[in-house]
């Protein structure tokens, strides 16, 4: 009954935050558990009372200064220095570039949108054709949520309730792995299709690039190197980072635009607002979870398919893409940790960060495939490209993807093996 | 209708003022808490006013983001179906968010009991002697404030929730059914800050 409830809210097109307060009230009522109708405003609130989730703002912000404050597109020039020159070279600078960026930028979404803005034009004017470089990009941006600081991670962490700061630690390795999948890629691809090499950039050139680039480097190792050395918080290194943006757009660049700082607050206030409400939300709807013994159901339903972790956490792969087709990121994440994350922590003794990690990297991949893939969506209206002609050259970054995601499922030591 | 357009609109420029302040306090709260730490006199009750404030964020956001229909949703079903479909698919959907605030509001009048808190002349300890509801002696950790000015946030958003419901759902009655209003990307996800 109640996930029929469930399903034709979700259906209807309702916002996911009231589909799971809305399941919850419709829940107490079916199941006379009244006195929950009580605790059900104040539940709302302690959701969200949690340290970890003041980097979603933070995060957010420091990607908005970092637009305005030119810092994105001297990382870029910067990723031009050193691998502009040979075969398929922007394709290389951008998921370079995007690399980098994804050190600040904790969401692919939000990485999609700068980046189309930016190399797309870029590629087209060098005679890449529109949908390839529109799937570089989109490929390039699998990595803002994989590699720290990263949105997903820190709701992971929130929900999982596991330190925020290991598990980007975690996100190194299957980081560096997937750029290097990537890179692959568009060597094979830009061998097969002849793709054109980039301009050898002069000394004096690349000495400029790289001089240009030093104040906003300062960013991403300020940020990164706080978190890793053990020195800030997530949310303070997000802080700091915050204010490093504004010091180098104000001062090093002279870019940063008063008149617009209002409408960049705005954004961050809204686009946070929509992640911490589905935060809120999911309290109450772990209400329906825990009384309803969902974990265990499936659970008991799992093991007679599976006793063992690698084939659980490969069953649990193709769940998430499937999903991740129709709900976006971090709305999937917040419905299915609570549920998922008991069984395979205590069910088949998975480590909670190995999980998180492989969850993450499901959950971005459904960001860019059709029918509700938004990254694609983002991409194609900044671009002008239609869906369809971003998914053919997309496919082999999926899939290398794929491929990543089936070895870190096998070889949990390779997400695990920097944590203490 | 107009009347209740135009309180929405008003409360929803209140509430974007209000947001764009939070943004701008929270990274300079968590900075001077981290620069107190740094000088060995950390603002012990920095970080919770902080969380605190986080949280009056995302309410306000909800209200604000159920006005302007930018929160996520899953609109694969709406998208495909004709006019009318669509147009009574968004009526229900409208209702239920108003039914969201109206039952919100309504829960936190029990909560808060303000009819039982005045009948006892707002004497806290007969309050809850009558009614075992401690809600206005809880305080804060840090703070050494009483929690229900903080909790004063949920039955607010839920009153501007029920103001911006309705106004949404005369507003998509006045719709005319062949109209044909996409479920775009929502606007705010094209700026740098995309929410996934």
């Amino acid at each position: 009954m109640i996930a029929a409830v469930f399903t034709f809210f979700l259906l209807l097109g309702l916002p996911i935050a009231l589909v799971l307060a809305m399941t919850a009230l419709s829940y107490i009522f079916l199941s006379g558990n009244t006195v929950l109708y009580l605790s059900f405003p104040q539940q709302l609130f302690a959701s969200l009372e949690n340290y970890g989730l003041l980097a979603i703002p933070l995060f957010m912000l420091v990607g908005e200064l970092m637009n305005e404050g030119g810092i994105t597109r001297r990382l870029v020039a910067l990723a031009s220095v050193f691998v502009g020159h040979v075969r398929g070279g922007l394709a290389y600078i951008n998921i370079l570039a995007n690399m980098f960026l994804a050190s600040i930028v904790g969401s692919a979404n939000a990485q999609v949108a700068v980046m189309a803005q930016v190399m797309v034009p870029e590629m087209e004017r060098k005679g890449y054709p529109r949908g390839f470089a529109t799937a570089t990009t989109c490929a390039g941006a699998l990595l803002a949520p994989v590699i720290p600081p990263s949105m997903l991670f820190v709701i992971f962490g929130v929900l999982a309730q596991i330190s925020i700061g290991d598990l980007f630690i975690a996100g190194i390795i299957p980081g560096l792995m997937m750029t290097f999948a990537f890179v692959c890629v568009v060597a094979l691809l830009g061998y097969r299709y002849n793709y054109p090499p980039g301009e050898r950039l002069s000394g004096q050139q690349k000495r400029h690039n790289v001089t240009a680039a030093i104040p906003s480097m300062l960013v991403p190792v300020a940020m990164i190197g706080g978190i890793l050395g053990g020195i800030t918080t997530p949310t303070e290194a997000a802080a700091v980072g915050a204010l490093m943006a504004v010091l180098v757009g104000i001062f090093a660049h002279n870019e940063i635009r008063f008149e617009r700082i209002g409408g960049m607050l705005l954004r961050v206030a809204l686009n946070s607002g929509v992640v911490l409400v589905l935060v809120a939300a999911a309290g109450v709807f772990g209400w329906v979870i825990v009384f309803e013994k969902i974990p265990q159901q499936l659970a008991v339903l799992l093991q007679q398919i599976t006793t063992d972790p690698f084939v659980f956490t490969l069953l649990v792969t193709a769940l998430l893409l499937a999903v991740g087709t129709v709900i976006d990121g971090i709305a999937a994440l917040i419905l299915l940790v609570p549920i998922l994350l008991p069984v395979a922590t205590q069910v088949y003794d998975i480590n909670p960060y190995h999980f998180g990690v492989v969850m993450c990297i499901n959950l971005t991949l459904g960001l860019l495939t059709p029918p509700v893939g938004a990254a694609l969506y983002v991409a194609s209206r900044v671009t002008g490209a239609k869906a369809a002609e971003i998914m053919r050259p997309l496919l082999p970054f999926l899939f290398a993807t794929l491929l990543i995601l089936i070895l870190l499922s096998w070889q949990p030591v390779l997400v695990t093996a920097l944590l203490k | 209708m107009k009347a209740i357009t135009a309180l929405s609109d008003w409360i929803a420029r209140v509430e974007r003022a209000l947001v764009r302040a939070i943004v701008l306090a929270l990274p300079l709260m968590i900075l001077a808490n981290a620069a107190g730490r740094a000088m060995r006199s950390p603002i012990y009750w920095m970080d919770e006013l902080a969380i605190l404030t986080m949280v009056w964020l995302a309410m306000i956001g909800m209200s604000l983001t159920l006005k302007t229909r930018d929160a996520v949703s899953v609109t694969m079903l709406v998208d495909v179906m004709p006019p009318p479909a669509m147009k009574a698919m968004k009526l229900v959907s409208d209702a239920l968010v108003l039914l969201f605030g109206i039952a919100l509001l309504v829960l936190c009048i029990r909560w808060f009991d303000p009819l039982t808190l005045m009948r006892v002349g707002f004497d806290l300890r007969e309050f809850s002697g009558e009614t075992f509801n401690f809600m206005y002696q809880d305080t804060t950790a840090t703070l050494d404030l009483p929690k229900f000015w903080f909790w004063l946030v949920v039955p607010l958003a839920g009153l501007t929730t029920t103001v911006h419901g309705l106004s949404n759902l005369l507003q998509t009655l006045a719709l005319p059914a062949a109209a044909h209003a996409p479920s775009d990307m929502p606007a705010v996800l094209a700026g740098a800050s995309g929410s996934k």
